[in-house]
């Protein structure tokens, strides 16, 4: 390996927690904005049991995925954070199918997973 | 311990960037929205004396989707409304029949019509939306997209219910 890359590579785990905190925050805060238009991605089965509209569900969701992102990009408890978006999205892909949207959310998840299985990196606060 | 906190503190701008951005692109443009009105002025639906589906459609279809009670009666006047007066079929059989080359004339990101799998969708207000790139729903406006859904989309009851809810109309064979 070269020595730049020894370098540098201290720096893997933080790009990756940073990124996918980046990619939560965007899908969090655009079902925050505007929940109507992601009421089509709610399953059915998820309304009728909780008894709660599909706009709230999708607030729900957003929240979690903002909270989440939040914890992941300041380095805190991230691997704990990591691991509950991980397997939330995990549950969405499985919704999804063997769709290009489903496959591309397998990726993110398992990344998201990564980061759980990594843990704390040098530069994570708690 | 400073390299940590400047770090978490540049992740949480980074966050808030994002945010920032998700809140932009959720306001709507005008592009996305206005256009739906303004393409009164199309000739080709003025041609043909359609109602263009415009500002109804586009002011209720963001507003939720097919299976979602809390946004379903919205979308019923839509449908029913919008294509009143576009009767385009010789047979006056059905009010919301659509031709090919009607669809046409609605290719724009402006005014995105396309034929599905025998329906007729409004896209307009879907283009930005759109979670795989606007690209891929300006690609099919003003045309049958039904292979490129079905290679898309195909077996998918989810997407399926959601692009009921931009149905204006069946494609005509006339």
């Amino acid at each position: 390996m070269f020595t730049w890359q020894n370098k540098l590579k201290v720096f893997a785990p933080v790009v990756l927690r940073l990124s996918i905190a980046c990619v939560f925050a965007w899908f969090g805060f655009s079902q925050l904005f505007d929940p109507a238009s992601w009421t089509g991605f709610v399953p059915s089965w998820a309304v009728s049991s909780s008894h709660m509209s599909a706009v709230t569900l999708v607030i729900l969701n957003g929240s979690l995925e903002i909270i989440g992102s939040m914890f992941l990009a300041a380095g805190i408890w991230s691997y704990f954070a990591a691991l509950i978006l991980g397997l939330h999205l995990f549950g969405i892909t499985l919704s999804l199918g063997l769709t290009a949207l489903g496959v591309r959310d397998f990726g993110l998840s398992l990344a998201t997973i990564a980061i759980f299985l990594w843990g704390k990196d040098e530069f994570s606060i708690i | 311990m400073n390299k940590k906190i400047i770090t978490g503190f540049l992740g949480l701008v980074l966050v808030a960037v994002f945010g920032i951005i998700a809140y932009r692109q959720s306001q709507p443009s005008g592009s996305s929205q206005t256009p739906t009105v303004s393409p009164n002025g199309n000739n080709a639906q003025v041609d043909n004396g359609n109602t263009p589906p415009s500002a109804p459609v586009g002011a209720t279809r963001t507003k939720g989707y097919e299976g979602d009670d809390d946004y379903a009666p919205s979308q019923t006047p839509t449908g029913a409304t919008a294509p009143t007066g576009s009767n385009t079929n010789p047979s006056g059989s059905s009010a919301s029949s659509y031709t090919l080359s009607q669809i046409a004339g609605h290719a724009t990101a402006s005014s995105c019509w396309s034929a599905i799998n025998g329906g007729v969708y409004d896209l307009t207000n879907w283009i930005v939306k759109h979670p795989g790139g606007q690209q891929a729903i300006l690609s099919i406006c003003g045309k049958d997209g039904s292979a490129a859904f079905n290679n898309q989309h195909y077996g998918s009851q989810k997407i399926a219910n959601l692009l009921a809810s931009f149905k204006i109309g069946t494609l005509s064979a006339n």
